[in-house]
């Protein structure tokens, strides 16, 4: 399908590009609807919070067509609201590269501020993950070779002993990651 | 003389580590965050870079702003004793929450 953006080289799971496929816009994609997260993405978050908050009350919730519309128009908004507050956040502190305290500034200033710690919290386990990968095991072995506590800790409580080798290599690599501070490697990023 | 960082690949070619099963896609969100930018910056000498991380933060929002904003649709739903969400309660729910003001152009397009 020409113009189809929904292959991308990021980890999708197959239905969504079936179902974004499948929508009735099955044209090339209008300039409006490239800026619009795929629909059926949003579509599953709604369905999910409803299910939480819903659930339990028996029957399922249904969600109409053109509220699920509205909720992809919403966060569509959102994003561009977020997006020039963010780059605004940038320009005040004079970088060229907006980073993820740029994004939680302009929550603030959106008075998302509910938002924020959530936040923090999400980020810190997606670098961790990043780092040290999904199975941490490998890598506290690697890393805890020496340490005495490995081998106490050995006897079922792994995975406390891996996050606080965890903590301790984050504190270490915050000093080398190019996170936060306005790095020459961001500048070579072209941003695909 | 750039030290060595070891993993700093991951983020100058692009994040695609998996940030969970209903994670929004990360190109996507960069896309449209740099046309953001881009518009806002026209003035500015061009569009801003992205760092590795932002799209994450951003599509992490997104996702509490759709629960939240969903959460306030269903609450007009129960209201109006329904089990159906329709397009009038989000946009009851943009009208009930201050919050929401940037989204009042949006919503409220049809007869009220």
């Amino acid at each position: 399908m020409a113009g189809d953006t929904t292959k991308e080289s990021e980890p999708q799971p197959q239905a969504t590009q079936a179902q974004d496929k499948a929508t009735p816009a099955s044209a090339p994609l209008t300039e409006a609807e490239v800026e619009e997260l795929p629909k059926a993405i949003v579509r599953r978050l709604v369905k999910d919070k409803l299910a939480h908050i819903a659930g339990g009350e028996g029957a399922e919730v249904i969600v109409n067509r053109d509220a699920m519309t509205a909720f992809a128009e919403s966060a569509r908004i959102f994003i561009h609201y977020l997006s020039a507050t963010a780059n605004d956040m940038c320009k005040e502190s004079k970088r060229q590269t907006i980073n993820a305290d740029d994004v939680l500034k302009a929550l603030d200033e959106m008075e998302f501020s509910e938002f924020v710690e959530p936040l923090r919290t999400s980020l810190q386990a997606f670098i961790d993950e990043l780092i040290f990968g999904p199975s941490d095991l490998i890598f506290s072995c690697a890393l805890n070779f020496s340490v005495p506590e490995f081998r106490n800790k050995n006897a079922g409580k792994r995975s406390e002993a891996s996050k606080k080798q965890k903590e301790k290599r984050r504190k270490l690599n915050e000093e080398t990651l190019p996170l936060k501070e306005n790095d020459p490697a961001d500048d070579a990023e072209n941003g695909d | 003389m750039r030290q060595a960082r070891p993993y700093s690949g991951m983020f100058c070619g692009g994040v695609s580590a998996r940030t969970g099963p209903h994670a929004l896609p990360l190109a996507r969100i960069k896309k449209i965050m740099k046309r953001s930018a881009g518009e806002a910056a026209a003035g500015d000498g061009g569009a801003r870079m992205i760092s590795g991380e932002a799209p994450v933060v951003f599509s992490k929002a997104c996702e509490l702003f759709i629960a939240e904003l969903t959460r306030r649709a269903w609450a007009a739903t129960l209201e109006g004793k329904r089990r159906t969400v329709h397009r009038e309660d989000v946009a009851d729910a943009v009208r009930n929450t201050d919050l929401f003001d940037f989204l009042v152009d949006v919503v409220t397009n049809d007869n009220d």
